[in-house]
Formats: structure tokens, C-alpha cells, sequence
């Protein structure tokens, strides 16, 4: 059975995401057709049969509008049983749209897929689900790090989509983008969370150790590292609230997370509970937090940090 | 200015979620539900709006008998009147059902502003904003910390993974509600005594018919428990040999 997967571009080329939602659309078909669209994108994917390109200056950053209305054209084109795409901030928008447009049912976040049944975390993770869901076609958004990238190596053929879209579609449009830095990492890419909370202290504490114990381990480890934050330190302002972890923050699931000076209040769990590791650096020992946690110091972060920083640069 | 928000009835935060015996739901007793922590930024928005432009807001959700609760309380923060799409074991329908509801609510209506949250925290789903923008044609601006309504468009702050973005949308618009976009607001007494008087109307729908049912629900995979480190040099070691990271 055939699935159409839209390929997420960002400087014209197809973002990490969308090659997880292609792994896991092989997963699924025998058939895989792409449609890839943006300004002028890269015509470098693997493993797909078809890719249908639709390149737009207009599209620099991705507008759901339009690529709506590229997916429709190669859905009719096409057909398909599954449409599938990756749950980013874009894919989350654009997979509503193409529910209302096919009129199809939509599940989008999912992390698993065993057995034709999907799993998706419920209530803030605090139940997962095992869920059936059919239709012709049904949207499917696997939230992203959570499918491995296809390996499949097949070259593509291109098709080259030439359509007039209408001007009211750009309506909705940027006039500014003020684009994070590379090291601003967001905590739901990083391999590794540094987290503080209302324990830090301050705003200069937080702001000192937090970066400093994050940059520590990105040179030691080599990979990729964000700082996060619990409610408590945005409420002070210590932060931005897109740091912020939680049940009204961001779900995150690195290989290794770090909770420093956070009691682990259920709201906060509900963000990290499936972190593959938990480390927690807490004075308090019945602090909720060592619950949850795999390893733990009953410790002030003063006791620890400048010497965990110190020894980190020695490795 | 005309402002429709959807809101849903989720349990609170605080709320311990365990599934029921047969698995197909949830324990239910005992749990105290709230207005979708996002929606009640959609809502504060629409009266902080009004105060300022003038209008009409009208809140609606797809719920139960219970969910008027919730219609009370937006009602209580300063929304004019309510609509309730009834449906029994509204948390079990698809994203897609919900989203034709608000939208079938929002034809008749003809709100120059749809609001809602970003994502519903009990089902998880970020799919609302955009069904109801492309089933109404209306304009689409998501994850909005920060908005500025002009006469004829309205001029966002939005937050993505690329960055922080200025997005500009003439209306009709569907707006999402991240936060930062205000603090909502308590309701005072006099909000309370006046949503007691408001009208709340109810309304029968067909939606379309999906295969979509959560088999079962589990408790989140148990964890190791704890084990307790005592200096620098042991949680490096740690980092080495168990969590090889290092
Ligand atoms: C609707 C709603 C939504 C919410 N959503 C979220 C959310 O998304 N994310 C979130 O995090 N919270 C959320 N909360 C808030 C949550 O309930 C907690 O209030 C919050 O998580 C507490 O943050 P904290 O752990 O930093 O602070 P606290 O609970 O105050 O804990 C501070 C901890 O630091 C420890 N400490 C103090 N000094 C030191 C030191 N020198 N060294 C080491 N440890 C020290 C203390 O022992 C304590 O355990 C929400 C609440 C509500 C009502």
C-alpha cells in the first residue's frame, strides 16, 4: 500500500525529521512516493520510488497553506493509503490541514508502531496508548527522534510539479525571522538535557552554571546538548519559556537528562518521565524527583557542578 | 470584531492518570478537570480583546453534560455566551471529528477570529488550528506568543524550532495560543454571578465516522529506581561505564 510522505525542507534541505517519518513510512509501504517543496530544494533523497518537487521562493520557510495544496495535487495524482509527515512545529499545522482537506483521520506524536497498533503517550505520558486507526488515506505524524532515518538507499525518480498557486494562499506569510543560533539546540533534538529549577537559586546561578555544565558536556560527549528549564525558573524569568519542561512545556526523551535543583513535581515529570537516563542533583533526599530518577546526589549543586564542569573538561 | 475559542475539558495537571481495569479508558473518579491549560490563553485573549476592539466571543466545546463546567468558567473570565456540541465520550473522538465540530460552530457563526490552545493535553494533539483554518478557508497563525490586531490584520509573534518569527495574516484567522500570550485571569465573584445568567446553548451533531479507539491504555514503562552517588568522581565513572556517554 502506497504512502506519500512530505518532506520537510529548511535551507533547501530535507530536515532530519522527515527522513525519520520516511523510515518509518518504509516501515509501513512498499510504495513510498515524497513530495519535497521549498525554495529551490536539494534533490538528494534516498529511498523513496517518486519524488514529486515543487520549488517556490515564497516557500523559504515552509507555509502550511501552499504545501497543502502541493500534497493535494500529488494525492490526486497519486492516491495513497497513508500520508505521512513529520510532527515539527510546520508538520504538526500541516497535518490538521490535510485531515480537513482528505477528510481523513489523524493521529500525530506517535512515538511506536508495533503490530499495526500505534503508541502514543496520553495525558502528558502519563498513560500511553495503543491505538487503531484506519482510513483511506489516514495522517500519520510520528514525533520526530522517535522512527530511525531510512537506510534504504534506492535513488528516487523526480518529478517536477508545476502549479499556479493562488496569491490568497501566502496570505498568512513571515515578515521576520529571527533564527536561532546552531547552539541553541531545543531541548526535544538534544541527545542531552541540562535542566535547572527553582533550586539554582538566581538568575545569574542559573544562568552561569546551567550553560556552563551544557557546553562541558557538548565538548565531552560530542553530541548534541540543550539546557531546559522547570516552570518555577521561567516563572522567574531566569529563562525563556521554550527551555521550559513539562505537561505546559516540552516533552523531551534524551539519552540523558539532568534535573538540578528540581523537585519533580508531577507537571515537570510528565515532560521527562521518558528520558532514557535521569539524573538528579537534589539537597532535599525526599524530593520527588528520586522517584523518577536512575541516579542521584543528595547534594547543593554548589557541591557538584564546578567540580563535574572541571573533570568534564579533563575527559 | 467577532471572536470564536474552542475550549476542552482535560484533567488538571496535577492529576495522577492511571488506566481504568478493562484498560479502554481512564480512571475517571476522583480527578479534577480543568479548562485545556492552552485554551484558557485563548480564551484570556478573546476578552482582553474585547475590552479593547469591542465585539462579540462566543466559547464553544465538544463535550459532555460535565464540560458546561468549563463553558462556565470561560463564561465567569468575561466570554458573552457559550455553545456545546454534545457529545458523550468526547475524549475518545479523532483530532478530525473535533475539528469539524469547531468548524461547522465557526460557519455559523462567522467569527473574524477563530482562537484555541496550540495542543490539548490529554489526547495530546496539535492538529485542531490547522483542520479548522483549511476547513473554513480562513488564514492560519500557530503557536502565538504575542499578537497585535489592526483593523484589517492582525500581526503575530510565533515560536517554532527554526526561531522566533513575526507572521502578519489578514482576517478571517485561526489563531493558536502558546504561552506567553497573556496570564490568564481568575475569575472574580462578579464574573462568576454573571456566566450563572449567560446562555449556554446545546447542540446535536452528526460527525463524520472514523476507524480511530485507543485498545488499551498502560502505566508508562516502570523505572530502574534510584541509585544514589556520592561524589563527582563516581557520577563521572557513571557517565563512562553505565550511561557511556563519555
Ligand atoms: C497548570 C500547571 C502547569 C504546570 N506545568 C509545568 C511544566 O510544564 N513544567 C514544570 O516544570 N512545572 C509545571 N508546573 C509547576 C509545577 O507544579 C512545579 O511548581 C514546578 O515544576 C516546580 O519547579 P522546581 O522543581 O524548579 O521548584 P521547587 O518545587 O521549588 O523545587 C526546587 C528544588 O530545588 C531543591 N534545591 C534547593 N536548593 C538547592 C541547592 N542549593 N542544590 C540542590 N537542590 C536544591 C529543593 O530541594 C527542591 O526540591 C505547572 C503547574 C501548573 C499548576
Amino acid at each position: 500500500m502506497k504512502a506519500l510522505v512530505v518532506l520537510e525542507t529548511l535551507k533547501g534541505k530535507v530536515r532530519e525529521a522527515s527522513h525519520e517519518a520516511l523510515g518509518f513510512a518504509r516501515e509501513l509501504s512498499d510504495e513510498v512516493v515524497g513530495v519535497l517543496v521549498g525554495k529551490e530544494p536539494e534533490r538528494d533523497v534516498r529511498g523513496l520510488e517518486r519524488v514529486y518537487v515543487f520549488s517556490d521562493p515564497r516557500l523559504d520557510i515552509p507555509l502550511s497553506a501552499p504545501v497543502a495544496k502541493v500534497v493535494e495535487e500529488v494525492f490526486r495524482r497519486e492516491g495513497g493509503k497513508y500520508v505521512v509527515l513529520a510532527a515539527t512545529p510546520f508538520g504538526k499545522e500541516l497535518g490538521g490541514r490535510l485531515a480537513a482537506l482528505f477528510n481523513a483521520p489523524i493521529l500525530d506524536d506517535f512515538t511506536g508502531y508495533e503490530d499495526g497498533l500505534f503508541v502514543k503517550g496520553f495525558y502528558s505520558n502519563k498513560v500511553f496508548a495503543k491505538i487503531r486507526i484506519d482510513g483511506s488515506p489516514v495522517i500519520l505524524s510520528p514525533r520526530p527522534r522517535a522512527f530511525k532515518p531510512s537506510q534504504d538507499t534506492r535513488e528516487p525518480e523526480y518529478v517536477d510539479l508545476d502549479l499556479a498557486l493562488d496569491e490568497s494562499l501566502f496570505a498568512a506569510h513571515p515578515v521576520e525571522v529571527k533564527e536561532k543560533s546552531p547552539e541553541d539546540i531545543d531541548v526535544t533534538e538534544a541527545d542531552i538535557v541540562v535542566s535547572g529549577g527553582r533550586g539554582m537559586g538566581s538568575a545569574e546561578n542559573y544562568q552561569k552554571w546551567i550553560p556552563a555544565l551544557k557546553d562541558a558536556l557538548a565538548k565531552a560527549t560530542g553530541m548534541k546538548v540543550a539546557y531546559g528549564a522547570s516552570r518555577a525558573a521561567v516563572d522567574a524569568g531566569w529563562v525563556d519559556h521554550s527551555h521550559q519542561v513539562g505537561q505546559t512545556g516540552k516533552t523531551v526523551s534524551p539519552l540523558v537528562y539532568f534535573a538540578i535543583g528540581i523537585s519533580g513535581a508531577i507537571q515537570h515529570q510528565a515532560g521527562m518521565r521518558t528520558s532514557k537516563t535521569i539524573i538528579a542533583i537534589n539537597k532535599d533526599p525526599e524530593a520527588p524527583i528520586f522517584g523518577l530518577a536512575d541516579y542521584g546526589m543528595v547534594s547543593k549543586w554548589e557541591d557538584v557542578l564546578p567540580g563535574l564542569i572541571e573533570k568534564l573538561k579533563g575527559e | 470584531m467577532k471572536i470564536l475559542v474552542y475550549i476542552r475539558r482535560t484533567p488538571d495537571t496535577a492529576a495522577v492518570i492511571k488506566p481504568s481495569e478493562d484498560r479502554k479508558d481512564i480512571v475517571r473518579e476522583g480527578v479534577s478537570f480543568i479548562i485545556n491549560p492552552y485554551d484558557e490563553f485563548a480564551v484570556q485573549e478573546a476578552v482582553n480583546l474585547k475590552g479593547i476592539k469591542g465585539g462579540e466571543t462566543v466559547v464553544m466545546t465538544v463535550g459532555d453534560d460535565s464540560s458546561v463546567e468549563q463553558l462556565r468558567r470561560a463564561l465567569a473570565m468575561g466570554m458573552d455566551r457559550a455553545v456545546l456540541v454534545k457529545h458523550e465520550r468526547f475524549w475518545e473522538l479523532n483530532p478530525s471529528q473535533v475539528g469539524y465540530a469547531i468548524a461547522e460552530v465557526a460557519k455559523r457563526e462567522k467569527p473574524d477570529i477563530v482562537l484555541m490552545g496550540k495542543v490539548t493535553i490529554d489526547d495530546y494533539t496539535y492538529a485542531l488550528p490547522g483542520y479548522v483554518a483549511q476547513a473554513l478557508g480562513y488564514n492560519l497563525l500557530t503557536y502565538v506568543t504575542h499578537a497585535e490586531y489592526g483593523d484589517s490584520s492582525v500581526k503575530v509573534e510565533r515560536e517554532t524550532d527554526i526561531g522566533k518569527e513575526v507572521w502578519e495574516a489578514p482576517y478571517p484567522v485561526v489563531i493558536s495560543a502558546e504561552r506567553g500570550l497573556n496570564e490568564p485571569k481568575i475569575p472574580t465573584v462578579m464574573g462568576i454571578m454573571k456566566a450563572k445568567k449567560k446562555p449556554v446553548e446545546v447542540l446535536e451533531m452528526d460527525l463524520p465516522r472514523y476507524t480511530y479507539e485507543v485498545v488499551e491504555f498502560n502505566p508508562p514503562p516502570p523505572r530502574k529506581g534510584v541509585k544514589l552517588l556520592e561524589s563527582v568522581d563516581d557520577l563521572i565513572r557513571v557517565l563512562k561505564e553505565e550511561v557511556k556517554i563519555l
